[in-house]
């Protein structure tokens, strides 16, 4: 019983002893300035972080196709890229048309390809359809052959249909909270229509036979068309197979032709989302703050509960992108921060999972958080880190993805004002990230993403919450909840 | 082109198809890797398969099987169109009268090749006063650089009464040494946009990264660095092992008794990727012992693809290692036990329906690229005339850089020996020859096309054959090599007609599987008469 009574009395004593052993693991935390510049020679190693490319050769055909062709004597493999601009053609304004067209190309090349190794593959970026082919360099001339085939086709409707039915066996049977959320905040920073920038399958299946064939004719016209050629050997080598193409892929009727790539896929953004729109404030209000944008309401099904806000951003010139993307990777290390270049115009959104117990206190702390970075000014060497981060990620991704040049330029025409600027811009790119300036960076993000005291031009909006949910979130801002079923009082 | 990597394809949203038109909902591009890359940061944005991840509570990687394609040798089979399986087991448990013999009969690896006279880029490949080899290769079509440190240990090294050492140590030298703090290695890579990740096999351990070039200094110290005592402790351990646990095993085409039977090594026998009691029973001690003692730079190979001229960066890499202790190189022999018998030896094996033989591959790019050709040309034989309509012979290679083994499964037949004996003697007669031609002209094809970039480069340098056999190759100093002599791409670039199979598909050579006799039921014990 004494033994019993000594090993009571020194519990506190243990228990203090193991709270500090724990709290001795712990890394004392050390308050670190490094506000210097960095030092050149990292600098140099890094301003190699761009692709070393020679100049390319850029012809015009007959058919109005603008082709760049990239050559590299020791590639094994060619790629060749052809980027189709959706743009506010009319009749491409429906994702759904252009989800039927993408896979049309993909199955019809994919088909006569077989059998050849050639890779296809499509993408659909922000304003364009991109058909991809990678080939063995002595099947160069024959694929250009079989892409003339493919894309001259005039009224492909029975391989039209085909892709329908493809689309309507892969497509979700309804869209998730995410997709929902964010097509939507898209639509609205836009100017979109409801839903045109997502697919259903209601729609997919009430599209009319025209609908989808003048979808096709908008679409493939090489006079507003760009083909992109990595390969081993020079443009000279396929001139006739060049000839070809042009002779048998064709537009139809007259319409301008655009001389640079960059007017033909850079297509002017929709009077919502232009720089006016976006300083006039005539986009949106601020959040949590006068002007105050109401909190579009989503309805559809409950389940966790999701918030996007974003707005419109200016990037007129290379340097105002460079600084939105640094902006997007900083606050990329505490929000769920997206950022899509669209040409003149960026669009940012961030995206937050509201808690259930308290929908409101999320929706504020990331408020909050935004504009707590956004007043913060960032040592220059932390937005060095940043910028060296995106810069490396991007070349080791381009290397995983099998070193096609063509998708390095595709990026790089989003980063170019000029047709021969495209080569140097992810180079040109690579050295304005490099040199961030943090004072700039800190009043471009104060003017820009402070969502409560900069430029107004913000929307946000809710989906999938709870009538509890949007009762709690009355309290920090009104709801607009036109189209969705109110809230019981 | 090479498969991105799973961790690098993150759709936000679970749905199939997203089909929202701007690219908002998916990361695009470079964002996915920076995602990945992100993962160092402890931001909880994903966790990838090939990537190294947060130390804190998730594993840093999956161990990674070597990389190759999933089934290099799958393709249309226009003439083998049996439908049905056969239920007659067909083989009659041959006996095995062949005999086993030790060394690389069986390989094809640059030895009959003239490198001097082959064309194309030259790599230099040497080995350091402290026994570590290094290739350096040289690739300037992208800023980056592919390191790969490949050390010629693996799973079936672990004693009989630790299974999963191997497997377990590998994981844990990603905690850290003096020089590096846990996980510090990936976070160094990732926090520049690289990746890294971590691949154990039977007979190798390879560790990998892709990384711009102005991180390459960053990473050969880190390679430079990792083997130098590790830390060790019992709570470090314990997390080692609870990401060991998280990898799964590698589902082999063979099973792994049939892989040990073929190579002749009773240690592939074993799952290597098992935490066992006895794992973690270990004391520190212990491990520091059994990591200086498996995992050593005698016993690794160094592979570098960048940029820059390999002259150069040959410099850098030996001032990196200089302050080493001289060592001779130490690298086993793992060149299978060819079996030079004429009948296969029967294996039984529990559950196993019959009609599947299965050969070691030599561990060397060339006889891999020579299995996946046969195996591909296999496929695609047309029915010779007297076969049965439902009969069918599918072949399998299960890659790995040191035991690579083809697997022939014969169905919709009574005896399967005699299909595949019919089917390989016509291969090697010459018959088919031009579908054997046209297999290994689109493998080189692909091949060029993969080896074009970095990473996949270096991990095919690593594996080149160790050169256990070639005093040459152990010995200090550098050569200048033809890239495409080590990776296989020289011996797929010469016709083959006429060439037979050498010693890989001998029907000697080969285990065939058979089923094992069910044991019978337990006899249930008489009754006891009632005592008296």
């Amino acid at each position: 019983m004494i033994a019993m009574r000594r090993r009571h009395r020194w519990w506190p004593l243990v228990l203090l002893l193991a709270a500090l052993s724990c709290k001795r693991q712990l890394a004392p935390k050390v308050e670190e300035v490094w506000d210097e510049p960095p030092t050149v020679g990292q600098s140099e190693a890094l301003a190699s972080l761009a692709p070393p490319w020679p100049a390319p050769t850029r012809a015009v055909l007959d058919s109005g196709l603008v082709t760049f062709w990239l050559h590299e004597p020791a590639a094994p493999v060619t790629h060749l890229r052809v980027l189709l601009p959706v743009g506010d053609e009319p009749a491409l304004r429906s994702a759904s048309v252009v989800a039927v067209l993408q896979t049309h190309l993909a199955i019809a090349l994919g088909s006569r390809t077989r059998n050849r190794g050639v890779v296809v593959q499509t993408h659909a970026a922000p304003d364009r359809v991109e058909l991809v082919a990678h080939a063995p360099i002595e099947e160069t001339a024959r694929t250009l052959e079989l892409l003339a085939g493919v894309l001259g086709a005039r009224s492909p409707a029975a391989g039209l249909e085909t892709a329908r039915a493809e689309v309507l066996t892969t497509i979700a049977s309804r869209p998730s909270t995410d997709e929902l959320a964010i097509s939507t905040l898209v639509e609205q920073l836009l100017g979109r229509d409801p839903g045109s920038q997502r697919t259903e399958r209601s729609e997919v299946e009430a599209l009319s036979r025209d609908a989808l064939l003048e979808g096709w004719e908008a679409l493939v016209d090489p006079r507003r068309a760009v083909l992109v050629v990595h390969a081993s050997d020079d443009a000279a080598a396929h001139r006739p197979a060049l000839r070809q193409l042009a002779e048998r892929w064709r537009g139809l009727g007259r319409r301008p032709v655009p001389p640079s790539a960059l007017a033909r896929l850079r297509a002017a953004p929709p009077p919502a989302a232009s720089s006016t729109a976006a300083t006039s404030g005539a986009a949106g209000g601020r959040l949590l703050a006068t002007p105050a944008s109401p909190l579009h309401v989503l309805p559809g099904q409950e389940g966790k509960a999701v918030l996007v806000f974003g707005r419109v951003v200016p990037t007129p010139t290379p340097q105002d992108r460079s600084l939105a993307r640094l902006a997007q990777r900083v606050l990329q290390e505490e929000l769920d921060v997206r950022l899509q270049i669209h040409g003149d115009v960026a669009l940012f959104v961030v995206r937050v999972s509201l808690s259930g117990r308290e929908p409101e206190r999320s929706a504020t702390e990331a408020v909050d958080a935004l504009t707590s970075l956004a007043a913060t000014r960032q040592p220059q060497q932390r937005l060095f880190q940043a910028a060296q981060l995106w810069l490396g990620a991007r070349v080791v991704q381009a290397s995983l993805d099998g070193e096609d040049w063509t998708a390095l330029w595709s990026e790089a025409l989003d980063l170019a004002d000029r047709d021969e600027d495209v080569a140097g811009a992810l180079a040109h790119d690579a050295g304005s990230m490099l040199e961030p300036d943090a004072d700039a960076l800190q009043a471009w993000l104060q003017r820009w993403l402070d969502p409560r005291g900069g430029e107004p031009g913000w929307r946000w909006l809710v989906a999938g919450a709870s009538d509890r949910e949007l009762r709690r979130l009355t309290r920090i801002t009104p709801l607009d909840e036109s189209g969705s079923t109110p809230p019981p009082p | 082109m090479l498969p991105r990597p799973r961790a690098l394809r993150r759709p936000l949203s679970g749905s199939g198809r997203s089909r929202v038109r701007l690219a908002l909902l998916g990361w695009r591009g470079p964002w996915a890797c920076v995602c990945v890359a992100l993962l160092g940061l402890g931001l909880g944005l994903g966790h990838g398969r090939a990537v190294l991840a947060d130390m804190e509570d998730e594993p840093p990687a999956e161990a990674l099987e070597p990389a190759g394609p999933d089934d290099p040798t799958e393709g249309p089979d226009a003439a083998n169109e049996a439908n049905g399986a056969n239920e007659d087991h067909g083989d009659d448990g041959a006996t095995d009268d062949g005999q086993d013999t030790a060394g690389d009969g069986g390989s094809l690896d640059g030895g009959s090749l003239d490198e001097a006279a082959l064309p194309g880029p030259r790599l230099q490949d040497g080995v350091l006063p402290c026994g570590l080899r290094v290739i350096v290769a040289q690739d300037a079509s992208l800023p980056v650089a592919a390191v790969v440190l490949a050390i010629e240990t693996g799973t079936e090294d672990d004693p009989p009464s630790q299974a999963g050492l191997v497997h377990a140590l590998a994981y844990h030298l990603l905690q850290g040494n003096r020089e590096l703090r846990p996980a510090g290695a990936a976070a160094m890579v990732h926090d520049q946009g690289g990746i890294t990740s971590l691949a154990v096999g039977p007979a190798q351990v390879r560790f990998e990264t892709l990384a711009p070039i102005s991180a390459l200094d960053d990473v050969l110290w880190i390679e430079s660095q990792r083997l130098r005592a590790p830390t060790v402790s019992a709570e470090l351990w314990g997390s080692t092992l609870r990401w060991a646990r998280r990898d799964g095993s590698r589902a082999w085409r063979a099973p792994r008794a049939a892989m040990a039977a073929a190579h002749g090594v009773p240690e592939l026998e074993h799952d290597g990727r098992v935490v066992t009691p006895a794992l973690e029973a270990m004391v520190p001690r212990a491990i520091g012992q059994a990591l200086a003692d498996r995992f050593r730079y005698e016993q690794a190979t160094l592979i570098v693809v960048s940029p820059h001229r390999p002259p150069k960066l040959r410099e850098r890499i030996e001032a990196l290692f200089a302050d080493l202790p001289a060592q001779p190189r130490r690298v086993r022999d793992r060149s299978p036990r060819w079996r030079t018998g004429t009948v296969p030896q029967a294996l039984e094996i529990p559950g196993e329906a019959g009609g599947r033989f299965v050969w070691p591959v030599a561990p060397d790019p060339a006889s891999l690229a020579q299995a996946t050709v046969w195996c591909k040309a296999l496929n695609r034989q047309r029915r010779l005339p007297g076969e049965p309509a439902r009969a069918r012979l599918r072949c399998h290679l299960d890659v790995d850089p040191r035991r690579a083994t083809l697997v022939l499964h014969a169905t919709g037949v009574d005896d399967p020996k005699a299909l595949v004996q019919a089917r390989t003697e016509r291969l090697e007669r010459g018959e088919d020859d031009v579908l054997v031609e046209r297999q290994r002209e689109g493998l080189r094809r692909a091949w060029s096309q993969e080896l074009r970039s970095a990473l996949p480069l270096a991990q095919r340098l690593a594996w080149t054959s160790p050169g256990a056999a070639d005093p040459e190759s152990s010995a200090p100093g550098w050569r200048a090599r033809p890239v495409s002599a080590l990776t296989g791409l020289a011996q797929l670039s010469v016709s083959w007609r006429g060439r037979g199979f050498g010693a890989h598909l001998q029907p000697g050579a080969a285990v065939v599987l058979v089923p094992a006799p069910k044991e019978p039921a337990p006899k249930e014990p008489a009754p006891k008469e009632p005592a008296q």
